[in-house]
């Protein structure tokens, strides 16, 4: 294969602008599935994903297309997640391109994650092919979304191919444009082996699987490896591309995007961004390699009953095998037990691990509410980073305490301004920027802190703006904030999973919300609750749940009997997945209750 | 032989009220022949088979409203009966009647024909809240009804009253009460109203276009009740139920005892060998699947052990005396003490059961909460 014949390229949008719709089309026109084997995203294979209608994870394919003129070229093709969380997905995907088909929705025009894929696309040097989608659709204004380009991102939209990708418009234009605009790959096929390592994961069967870029040099099958940051030494035994089935290759060219397989045992024996060489004739120097992914979301896992810890423990190392992203620590919880802390990237991930644990894991859990980490200052001059509430009380003379902030960008037609402004100063943000995009879009950034923003903004943001906001951030830096702790006594006893940090202006609403919802969330047991939102020994807001007096059908005859027992199955199922804290059994809602709390 | 309670299942009404869920239609003169024919073919098909050699202890006519079929239909039943089964001599034969569906005439052929329980679906003496409960009949009719009854010679007669209606006080309850007893029924019933999903009260609710009364004011009514039918000399021995000594329904008592039970009919339910069936609730239906295959059996679960055991308890604990333990033991082959060791303390220490050697009961304050003890012994 001639360099010269190859393009690889990542496809990169706003979320649901249609990215895995061009790719099945790419794939289809391209001939790597016929028709009977397509289904609509094909290639988002996950369940969950498929179910949601999400990219959770990167996915690679090598296409071969024949352009008019008869040539036949190689497309190495990546579809992107475009979920905030998942950014490094996009960020490692595109150190493997030259080039990007950035997808435009011609109704909604630029978005929030447009142009934060697009900065990562830049900052990686790579050409940018704008492709306006769904221009089937009545309210589709391609020529908006061109002027948007030029305006905003500075990119040549006459280039911009306009795609319904769903009726398969201007699939083939795409192709040429990949094929016309995007640079070959270049790097020569004799200098010492140089590969980017840009994914991993395990494969039951396989073991670990690996995804490189050959930057330069050539890899064969048999050859002696080594990766360079971590020093283990492999033997490559399988190469080859997915089309998207697997086929293998004997030999992967500087250029060349594939797999490999090297009889890797455990993921933690691979580093993504790492650089493979060859062990005899190594490289002189590795690539840059990528910045660490940091979890920026914690929350305590716990299984609902505790001979489940193993397996849940177990579950969680089996999990990371194929998320790295993922942390996890043990820790103890006076109210709940044994558990792990585990750190996730956003609330979106946080959600799809919870379900792959119980899905794939079968272990039944709780989750507690999420929340950042705090840099606690003590008075002789230590910083303690804490991913935990309860931890403050561990902690003796506290100076002052820090939290992360973000920077957010919305974008949203201009008559929300007011909304927004009203909403982000709710949430203690501060305005660093207001810009037209055009006339009538509207683009403001806010300095803000990550805890207002983790749990429920987004939700709010949308319902405030009848979905017309997008929105996008990303981690600027700690700063001293006043923030005290909340805790929860329930009948006199405080809950440590229940504790959350919060700033003390807000403390008081909070705390009134909180236990409003504790409340609408326990159900009535056998005996009288209290709950009561405290900071340190005062109590700020109390409700009574009344004990449950009854609890009794009137009538059970012949006809009823089947029927009612499968009723109290039922209910028992559910009991089933209560914790008991003292007397009280707390479903677990009632640990999330904290995400409804708007403190207002 | 083992015994058995036959129930038959006669699925018409007048007209169909508010709260009701059971398994009722409009009546229908054409389909109403055809529905006894089927009826008795049902009946032949299982005194030839499953149910052959069965002794009868008890039957129980149920609805819908059995008194909307013209009398020889229902006097034709019972013949039957007797013709395809064993009847025990001490047979007790109840029917359900409503007001407004019965005069003397018909009821003494009932008498005669060998009926010899009637159960009188009341549900209040007043006025606005019959009307509110969408029922039919007046408060005339009810004494009427009554009146007739005990001319036709039914010396054993129960009594239907419903309460925690809507807007009820509880005045309005004692006097409800009061006027139940002043009938002298040998047994007497009082529900507590629940909404059922898919019944025209629970669209009513949905919209906020009713509300119960809340849980601790159904609770005093409850209790209001127990005080009252007890103080009159009547034994409490069911969460809902009352009656003068030896005057329990023998046929319900079949079901809280957890025995074998056939029910004939459109949606009636049967427990047989072990085994869980119903037939399906539409009259039409069922017709049609009686002609061509003689049975209209459309749900059956053979029961595993451990339920069987839960439907146990859950039945025998709305008994007020409780669940006899040994029957329970020989029954299962086990230890029912190994068994529920946990429960059995956690329930005791927090004064919910009452628990000898040979039974299991819920205490007083267990009685109000029976729903969440007996969810305790499910698995
Ligand atoms: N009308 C129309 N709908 C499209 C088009 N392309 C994608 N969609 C729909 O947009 C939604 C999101 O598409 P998807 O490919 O999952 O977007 P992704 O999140 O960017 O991968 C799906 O419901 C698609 O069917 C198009 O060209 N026209
Ligand atoms: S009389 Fe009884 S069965 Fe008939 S509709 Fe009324 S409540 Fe239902
Ligand atoms: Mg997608």
């Amino acid at each position: 294969m001639n360099q010269n014949q190859l393009r690889n390229f990542s496809i990169i949008a706003h979320i649901d602008h249609g990215k895995s719709t061009l790719a099945d089309k790419l794939i289809l026109s391209t001939g790597g599935l016929e028709k009977r084997e397509m289904k609509e995203q094909v290639l988002d294979n996950m369940d969950l994903e498929r179910e949601r209608g999400i990219t959770i994870k990167a996915q690679t394919v090598c296409l071969s297309y024949k352009n008019a003129k008869g040539e036949i070229y190689t497309f190495n093709m990546i579809d992107t997640p475009g979920h905030v969380d998942f950014t490094y997905e996009v960020s490692r995907s595109l150190a493997a391109c030259e080039g990007v088909l950035l997808v435009v929705d011609a109704t909604q025009g630029i978005q929030a994650q447009t142009l934060a894929n697009l900065n990562l696309a830049m900052q990686h040097d790579l050409y940018i092919i704008p492709v306006i989608n769904k221009i089937d659709l009545p309210s589709a204004d391609p020529d908006n979304v061109k002027e948007q380009l030029e305006d905003i991102c500075q990119i040549e939209a006459d280039e911009a191919v306009l795609v319904s990708a769903k009726e398969g418009i201007g699939i083939e234009e795409v192709m040429n444009a990949v094929v016309a605009h995007i640079p070959p790959p270049t790097g020569d096929c004799d200098s010492p082996l140089k590969c980017l390592l840009f994914d991993a994961w395990y494969d039951s069967y396989r073991g670990v699987i690996v995804l490189i870029k050959v930057k330069e040099g050539t890899l064969k099958t048999g050859d002696e490896i080594v990766m360079m940051a971590t020093g283990n030494k492999f033997t490559v035994e399988e190469l080859g591309v997915f089309t998207p089935a697997q086929q293998r290759k004997e030999i992967l060219r500087a250029g060349e995007v594939g797999y490999m397989v090297a009889n890797i045992k455990q993921l933690d024996q691979t580093k993504i961004g790492d650089t493979v060489t060859h062990s005899q004739k190594p490289t002189s120097e590795a690539l840059p390699g990528y910045k660490e992914v940091k979890p920026m979301v914690f929350s305590g896992l716990y299984p609902i009953s505790g001979d489940q810890y193993e397996m849940l423990r177990d579950a969680l190392k089996k999990l990371r095998l194929n998320d790295a992203s993922v942390s996890y620590e043990a820790e103890t919880s006076t109210a709940l037990g044994f558990g792990f802390r585990c750190g996730f990237l956003g609330l979106l991930h946080m959600e799809i691990v919870r379900e792959r644990l119980t899905r794939e894991y079968h272990v039944d859990l709780l989750t507690t509410a999420p929340t950042v980490v705090y840099n606690i200052f003590t008075t002789d001059g230590q910083v303690i980073q804490i991913d935990n509430p309860a931890k403050l009380n561990e902690i003796k003379n506290i100076d002052h305490l820090e939290e992360p902030y973000v920077v957010g960008t919305i974008i949203a037609p201009e008559e929300y301004i007011g909304t927004i402004m009203a909403l982000t100063r709710d949430r203690r943000g501060n305005q660093v920027k207001m810009e037209y995009l055009n006339p009538g879009t509207v683009l403001l950034q806010y300095e803000i802190p990550f805890n207002e923003i983790v749990l429920d903004f987004y939700d709010k943001l949308k319902s405030s703006t009848k979905g017309f906001a997008s929105f996008d951030y990303e981690f600027i830096d700690f700063r001293a904030s006043n923030l005290v702790k909340l805790d929860v006594l329930l009948n006199g006893e405080v809950v440590d999973a229940l504790s959350m940090i919060v700033h003390k202006d807000k403390v008081y609403f909070q705390g009134r919300d909180l236990v409003k919802n504790l409340k609408e969330q326990i159900p009535r047991q056998m005996y009288e609750v209290a709950i009561q939102a405290a900071v340190g020994s005062k109590v700020i807001a109390r409700q009574t749940i009344k004990a449950l007096r009854k609890n009794v059908l009137a009538k059970c005859y012949g006809g009823d009997i089947t029927r009612k027992r499968k009723l109290l199955e039922k209910q028992k199922e559910g009991k089933k997945k209560m914790k008991q804290i003292g007397k009280v059994e707390i479903p677990q809602e009632a640990f999330l209750a904290v995400l409804r709390t708007d403190g207002k | 032989m083992n015994s058995l309670g036959l129930y038959l299942h006669i699925p018409y009404c007048l007209h169909k009220c508010g709260y009701c869920d059971f398994n009722s239609h409009k009546i229908n003169t054409e389909e109403m022949d055809a529905y006894v024919t089927a009826l008795l073919r049902e009946m032949a098909h299982y005194a030839k088979g499953p149910a052959k050699d069965r002794q009868i202890a008890t039957i129980f006519l149920g609805g819908g409203t059995p008194t909307t079929l013209p009398v020889h239909w229902l006097e034709e039943i019972l013949k039957t009966i007797r013709d395809r089964f064993n009847v025990a001599d001490d047979c007790e034969i109840s029917f359900e009647a409503n007001p407004a569906t019965v005069s003397l005439e018909p009821l003494q052929r009932m008498r005669t024909a060998g009926y010899n329980r009637i159960s009188i679906g009341v549900q209040s003496f007043h006025e606005p809240e019959l009307k509110l409960l969408d029922r039919i009949h007046s408060e005339e009719e009810i004494h009427m009804t009554v009146e007739k009854a005990r001319e036709a010679g039914f010396d054993n007669l129960s009594l239907d009253l419903m309460f925690a209606l809507p807007g009820q006080t509880m005045a309005s309850w004692e006097d409800n009460l009061a006027q139940a007893l002043s009938k002298n029924p040998e047994h007497l019933s009082t529900y507590n109203l629940t909404i059922e999903p898919e019944t025209a009260f629970h669209t009513l609710k949905a919209k906020g276009k009713l509300t119960l009364p809340p849980d601790d004011f159904q609770l005093e009514f409850y209790k209001k009740s127990i005080q009252t039918v007890t103080e009159a000399g009547y034994r409490h021995y069911e969460i809902s139920n009352f009656c003068k000594p030896e005057k329990e329904c023998r046929h319900n008592l079949i079901y809280w005892n957890n025995g074998d039970t056939l029910g004939l009919g459109a949606g009636a339910s049967s427990y047989l060998d072990g085994s869980r069936f119903k037939n399906c609730n539409l009259p039409a239906r069922y017709i049609r699947e009686i002609e061509t295959q003689s049975t209209a059996v459309e749900f059956s679960e053979q029961l595993e052990s451990r339920q069987a055991m839960g439907e146990t308890l859950m039945l025998g604990l709305r008994l007020r005396e409780g669940m006899n333990i040994p029957p329970f033991e020989e029954r299962f082959q086990t230890s029912f003490h190994k068994t529920y060791d946990e429960v059995i303390s956690s329930l005791t220490k927090k004064n919910l059961i009452t628990l000898d050697k040979n039974r299991i009961a819920l205490s007083p304050e267990g009685l109000f909460l029976a729903d969440s003890v007996i969810l305790e012994f499910l698995a």
